[in-house]
């Protein structure tokens, strides 16, 4: 199938930023990293006559950030027992499903998985429109060598429904842009090597902390490599 | 060390391992009396040129599929970006740990003499999220004469001087607009 009527036909399996289009064996975990500044509503006062309103606080948003928050929800939600922090080294990956969506996990430093996080962080695309280009192979779907597509990506992360969590909620929404690149797949066994990278960028969104109203600016990367195989 | 050093002596490695290789082939006679010659190597009897047998000797990752003839300028390009690749995935990697031999690591390629590292580097100081580092970063940015690079390090540092979304938590504002 070509690749323009694989994208009309909404067949392609959009790895998480990676529009891995071509892949329908893929299931790369991908390490991501997350970037954000948010600007929260100050306190405000009022003197029976004036009513001041604090200038916005900026605060800053990191993947570690993401997950100490994530280790807090977890933990409250019984997910995570080991305690309210993951160890050191932790890191977040997405694992793109042959279904359009994304799992999100926490896997320690060794890649075991420690808790997945897919109830609280997600990715959605909320256009229509995709601009691809590069090489797919007709025959096995995959690319040939590399692929690269765009559309609009939103972030969204909300533990709000969590008692005990820690009560924010997030989103912004920017331009995701991913490139895949395949091998060619071995005659014999089918393997091939699977590299997507993507990033979302200049995203721009709103949420709450606890309850306080912010607005957000971020970014968002993912990248990674895994050894798959192509089967007919 | 500089990555392009790291390029050119994997190139000359692969180029020794090749002419290795290629003179080390014992040529066994054929039934018609010629030299035995692969499908693969082919090529290399028409045009024999050094490269091109460097190529062709390559173990090709298919084995029925023609041989990926890579220029000598190519291949160089696509190590170096799979290196800076893998190397700014490491850093990445460091910057989930807490420990300040993770952060020496990825303090040390600030320096390295590719651009692309010295960014993965500065993202994963940001990600490190070691505020105690911020003075060293504008000295850094002082020192620095690309004014682009300059900015991204600014950027980060005051990244870093911002609270982050855990420490600011606090109770809801009272009479906060709706």
């Amino acid at each position: 199938m070509k690749l323009t009527t694989k994208i009309v036909a909404g067949a392609a399996a959009l790895a998480l930023l990676t529009m891995a289009v071509g892949s329908l064996q893929a299931q790369v975990t991908q390490v991501l990293t997350i970037t954000a500044t948010a600007s929260i509503q100050g306190n405000s006062s009022d003197n029976n006559t004036i009513t001041t309103y604090a200038s916005p606080t900026k605060f800053s948003v990191t993947t570690k950030v993401i997950l100490g928050a994530l280790a807090v929800d977890e933990h409250a939600e019984s997910n995570y027992l080991a305690g309210s922090t993951f160890p050191s080294g932790a890191k977040l990956v997405t694992i793109n499903n042959n279904n359009n969506t994304n799992d999100f996990q926490v896997l320690d430093k060794n890649g075991n998985l420690l808790v997945d996080v897919s109830d609280i962080l997600s990715f959605n695309q909320p256009g229509e429109n995709s601009i691809f280009s590069g090489k797919q192979n007709d025959s096995t779907q995959l690319a040939s060598p590399s692929t690269v597509g765009s559309q609009l990506l939103t972030l969204s992360f909300d533990d709000t429904g969590i008692p005990g969590g820690e009560g924010v909620k997030f989103f912004y929404t920017g331009i995701g842009t991913g490139t895949t690149t395949d091998t060619t797949p071995n005659v014999n066994t089918g393997v091939y090597t699977e590299t997507d990278n993507g990033s979302l960028t200049s995203g721009t969104g709103e949420g709450t902390s606890q309850g306080t109203q912010l607005l957000i600016t971020g970014t968002a990367s993912a990248t990674g490599k895994g050894t798959l195989t192509y089967v007919p | 060390m500089n990555s392009k050093v790291v390029a050119a002596i994997i190139v000359l490695a692969l180029g020794a391992f090749g002419l290795a290789v290629y003179f080390s082939r014992p040529v066994n006679p054929s039934p018609d009396g010629n030299a035995s010659v692969d499908s693969a190597a082919a090529p290399a009897a028409t045009n024999p040129s050094p490269a091109k047998v460097i190529y062709i000797s390559a173990p090709s990752p298919v084995a029925s599929t023609p041989p990926v003839v890579a220029t000598p300028s190519s291949m160089p390009a696509t190590n170096h970006a799979a290196y800076v690749q893998e190397r700014n995935a490491e850093l990445m990697s460091l910057a989930m740990n807490n420990d300040s031999n993770s952060l020496n690591t990825i303090w040390s390629e600030l320096s390295n003499a590719d651009p692309e590292i010295r960014a993965g580097a500065l993202a994963a100081v940001v990600q490190f999220g070691d505020r105690s580092v911020t003075p060293r970063l504008r000295e850094l940015a002082a020192q620095t004469p690309d004014t682009a690079e300059k900015a991204e390090i600014i950027k980060a540092a005051d990244f870093l001087d911002l609270p982050s979304l855990t420490e600011l938590h606090r109770p809801p504002a009272t009479n906060a607009p709706q």
